[in-house]
């Protein structure tokens, strides 16, 4: 797991571990003052944040924080790679917590070194990722014993959800699609989706290259998906599920023949946050029912 | 002083059009300051290529340029501005510069050694050539005769204080007066004239004959075609024999009460070959 | 229409043009102090620079966004601004066309590919460049990226006449086109966060400004611009057309090449600290020249400082308007700059 970390989210983990290791004794003890503003970048932090109940101490989040519904109702910071040091600091923050790859990175240095705890989660697309999101969380915002009882509740269910793949009969060939301008964005290896197939029980067809690439007709003809994944954003975009199966490239695919997708809200499809257990259950159960 | 140190000498140039055309014209002669020296020759004849080699523009085929006892090539191009001014035959200057802007830029070959009087030389130049009225308008905006008024002050000016070592001075021009009217076309000459007599060098590409033959001392013919230029005086080379040779029109050699020479060109071709 | 400020033929005096312009960049410079999504009162901000020129106390958070934060944003956007608006009239003035731009010799695009190349390919193939440069990584692949396609388009453009302005220009359309599509290849073969960042590069943003950066851009620029005022002279005669400079002494291949280098090395630097930022140089020498006349030892100057005027006052909006979040500096004056092209086109139409 460790070799997946990129070099940049190393960096990340090292620049934090540096600072706290650095920084004069001031720091260590606003490290004990409870955090009473909290910024929060990246969808699937600002969930815990809720889950826990800590909604109080969020003063803005980032535009990938989409759920809860609360959150879109937040002021905003910015896009989660693009943030800016006078407009974070400007909301006078205790803390900010974000996905690994919050940026710019000179950005968060001039954050922390006003004074701000600045903490990032590496990400390696597993449940320990979600783990780790909410003892973080947990920590920053006094809230341990929540966070503990969040955890377990998420291990429990993370560990039925594993059975049920794991007892599964077969493996559905499954393609990611992330969207359809000219031709199909699916999703190759190293993707957050990838992942996600993966822990579905699903085989991802297209294991040939990484990142999200454009696939043509031919292409994905041959790869034969079996069942198609998409977000429910993603299907919106293109107008509705009829005009989905409608594009020429699918018709080749033997999902096409049984109109075989599966849609799922996208912060929950590839955030990796408290509503993974739930979502690779139904991705599971899903693409076991288009396929049967 | 001597011939060498007053002349701009062309030894056995070969002009052509560009650098692997064919021989337009070979040209070994020698023009003295103190003279107006007429280029003529039909159209395509290499007039304005052999203009070009004369400034050092355009480097010849064959033979060399020698200005003032020196080669043109090693005439440093800041000391030659000094010594030798041009005017093309169209300049279109890009942006709004004013006329006097222009006239002002012929000044900057001597920026180093300023003289008192450098507003008053631009003055001066413009009044000669009668743009003084436009001084504030942009050159862009003027017409065809008024922008070559402008550029020829801009000559002008540039060859305005006689030079500290005493030699003479050289204006060198490309058809001055293609775009002018008939009344400036005499004012441009009769300057022309009038500067050669003050000792300058004076060089200047013409269509008009009868221009050369009231206002020039001696002419350059051009015949074309890789012949060899035919030099001398106005009234000796421009004969009507010559004229039917070179241009192929038959003319009547009038003359005028004032005793200066002018032709009359007559429809009548050259006989067919 | 002769009056205090003008000049019989309508323009600005000349002191007025430069004094006013030294009034104007100073008043973009207070704009922007006093703007920005971390509110500093005015009164704030003076014990704030007392504090910072006299070394007083520096505690505070008011002290800190200042001076680490916003200062040097100022700073650099003011280089920044001043570099692009004066390379933008040295190439107008080399290719006598008031629609040249600092991109047309390649730098903006030479710097964009080896931005994208430092983005994607580095830790592939420069892994150890990485460590070695640190943080300077993307700055200086940009920047060497930019010279060298300045050299390239420049080696092109040499024939037996010296440098052609005209195949310039071709081998500039060319060669742009050529890094447009390396950008698409590179945008292709990356990874999600590789793609976004360098996106977010080609729009520009002061966002990465820190005191290192500014005064390394700032005294390349103020060189720049030094140097520039030499060629003024040259580049007026210039407008007569090569030949007939050439003909009044100006040394017109030196001229050319000097341009060409002062360009790249203002534009070039700026590209690499702040990202593509377009339009400065295209608008500013024009509203100069409008006011001022088109003598360059006004308009030099004069688009240097209306350069950093503009630029100032776009990242004000740009930190401001879509607070706490920012705008891209890049996209916000290519909104402002577009219309004023196409203004531009309308009344040079009849030019052109």
């Amino acid at each position: 797991m460790a070799a997946e970390l990129s070099r940049r989210q190393w960096l990340a983990l090292a620049a934090g571990a540096g600072s706290a290791l650095s920084l004069p004794a001031g720091w260590a003890q606003s490290a004990q003052r409870p955090v009473q503003r909290l910024i929060t970048v990246g969808g699937a932090v600002t969930e815990v944040v809720y889950a826990l109940g800590a909604q109080s101490l969020l003063v803005a989040t980032d535009t990938t924080s989409l759920y809860p519904e609360a959150a879109n109702r937040t002021p905003k910071v910015g896009y989660l790679r693009q943030l800016s040091a006078e407009g974070l600091l400007s909301l006078r923050p205790d803390a900010i917590v974000g996905a690994a790859e919050a940026g710019p990175a000179i950005v968060l240095e001039q954050v922390r070194a006003a004074g701000v705890r600045v903490e990032l989660i590496a990400a390696d697309h597993s449940f320990a990722e979600v783990l780790r999101k909410v003892q973080t969380v947990g920590r920053i915002t006094g809230r341990e014993g929540q966070a503990q009882t969040l955890a377990t509740q998420l291990k429990a269910q993370w560990a039925q959800v594993q059975s049920t793949v794991a007892q599964a009969q077969r493996k559905p060939k499954a393609l990611f699609i992330l969207s359809h301008s000219g031709a199909p964005l699916v999703a190759g290896r190293g993707t957050a989706a990838h992942a996600l197939l993966s822990l579905a029980g699903a085989q991802n067809v297209v294991q040939q290259f990484e990142g999200y690439r454009p696939l043509t007709a031919e292409a994905m003809a041959a790869a034969a998906p079996d069942v198609l994944v998409n977000s429910t954003q993603g299907i919106e975009a293109l107008g509705g599920v009829d005009a989905f199966w409608r594009r020429p490239e699918l018709a080749l695919t033997p999902a096409f023949a049984r109109k075989a997708l599966v849609m799922m809200e996208a912060s929950q499809l590839l955030g990796f946050g408290p509503r993974l257990p739930e979502a690779v259950s139904q991705l599971h159960s899903q693409m076991l029912k288009a396929t049967a | 002083m001597t011939d060498a140190v007053n002349s701009l000498c062309c030894e056995h140039l070969q002009v052509t059009a560009h650098a692997q055309g064919d021989t337009l014209a070979q040209v070994h002669a020698s023009v003295q300051s103190g003279r107006f020296t007429a280029i003529l020759g039909p159209n395509g004849a290499g007039k304005s290529s052999l203009m070009s080699i004369l400034v050092g523009l355009r480097k010849p085929l064959a033979g060399r340029v020698v200005f003032k006892g020196r080669a043109l090539q090693q005439w440093p191009a800041a000391v030659l501005a000094q010594h030798m001014a041009f005017m093309a035959q169209d300049t279109q200057v890009a942006f709004s510069f004013t006329s006097q802007e222009v006239v002002e830029m012929g000044r900057y070959p001597h920026r180093h050694h300023p003289k008192a009087d450098e507003a008053h030389v631009v003055q001066c130049a413009m009044q000669a050539t009668g743009v003084m009225h436009l001084a504030d308008r942009e050159v862009a905006t003027l017409s065809g005769g008024e922008r070559a008024r402008v550029h020829l002050a801009r000559a002008l000016a540039q060859a305005w204080h006689p030079l500290p070592d005493g030699s003479a001075r050289w204006l060198l021009l490309d058809e001055p007066t293609a775009a002018l009217d008939l009344q400036h076309q005499h004012a441009c000459m009769q300057l022309l004239r009038q500067r050669a007599d003050q000792g300058f060098g004076v060089v200047a590409v013409l269509h008009d004959l009868n221009l050369a033959l009231r206002y020039a001392h001696d002419v350059v013919v051009v015949p074309g075609g890789g012949q060899a230029v035919i030099m001398g005086r106005c009234q000796d080379v421009l004969t009507p024999q010559c004229i039917e040779q070179v241009w192929g029109v038959r003319g009547e050699l009038l003359h005028m009460q004032d005793g200066v020479q002018q032709y009359v060109f007559g429809a009548a071709p050259a006989a067919a070959a | 229409m002769t009056s205090l400020w003008r000049l019989p033929s309508g323009r600005l005096h000349p002191q007025v043009v430069i004094g006013g312009g030294v009034v104007v960049t100073l008043l973009a410079l207070i704009l922007g102090s006093t703007q920005g999504a971390y509110a500093i009162a005015p009164s704030q901000l003076l014990s704030v620079l007392g504090n910072g020129l006299l070394g007083g106390s520096t505690s505070s958070t008011e002290h800190l966004v200042f001076m680490n934060i916003r200062l040097p944003r100022l700073l650099l956007g003011l280089v920044a601004g001043a570099g692009l608006g004066l390379a933008g009239a040295l190439m107008q003035g080399m290719f006598r066309n008031p629609l040249a731009d600092p991109g047309l010799i390649g730098v903006s695009g030479g710097a964009a590919l080896a931005a994208a190349c430092a983005i994607v390919l580095g830790p592939l193939w420069f892994a150890s460049l990485g460590f070695t440069l640190g943080s300077w990584t993307l700055a200086v692949s940009a920047f060497i990226g930019g010279g060298a396609v300045t050299l390239l388009i420049y080696g092109l453009a040499q024939s037996s006449g010296g440098t052609r302005v005209g195949l310039m220009l071709l081998a500039g359309i060319a060669v742009n086109a050529l890094a447009g599509a390396g950008l698409g290849f590179l945008s292709y073969i990356s990874n999600d966060e590789q793609l976004r960042n360098v996106q977010l590069w080609l729009m520009g943003s002061l966002g990465h400004a820190r005191w290192a950066t500014v005064w390394l851009v700032g005294c390349v620029v103020a060189l720049c611009t030094v140097a520039a005022m030499a060629l003024a002279r040259p580049l007026n005669a210039i407008a007569l057309g090569e030949a007939q400079a050439q003909l009044l002494g100006v040394p017109v291949e030196r001229t050319k090449r000097y341009a060409i280098v002062v360009t790249a090395l203002a534009v070039g630097s700026v590209t690499s600290a702040t990202g593509v930022i377009g339009f400065i140089g295209l608008v500013a020498p024009h509203w100069v020249r409008l006011v001022a006349g088109p003598d360059h030892r006004l308009v030099l100057p004069g688009s240097a400082l209306l350069g950093a005027s503009l630029v100032l006052v776009a990242d004000a909006v740009a930190r401001t308007v879509v607070q706490p979040a920012e705008m891209p500096l890049g996209v916000l004056t290519a909104f402002i700059g577009v219309p004023l092209f196409l203004l531009m086109l309308r009344q040079f139409r009849n030019k052109l």
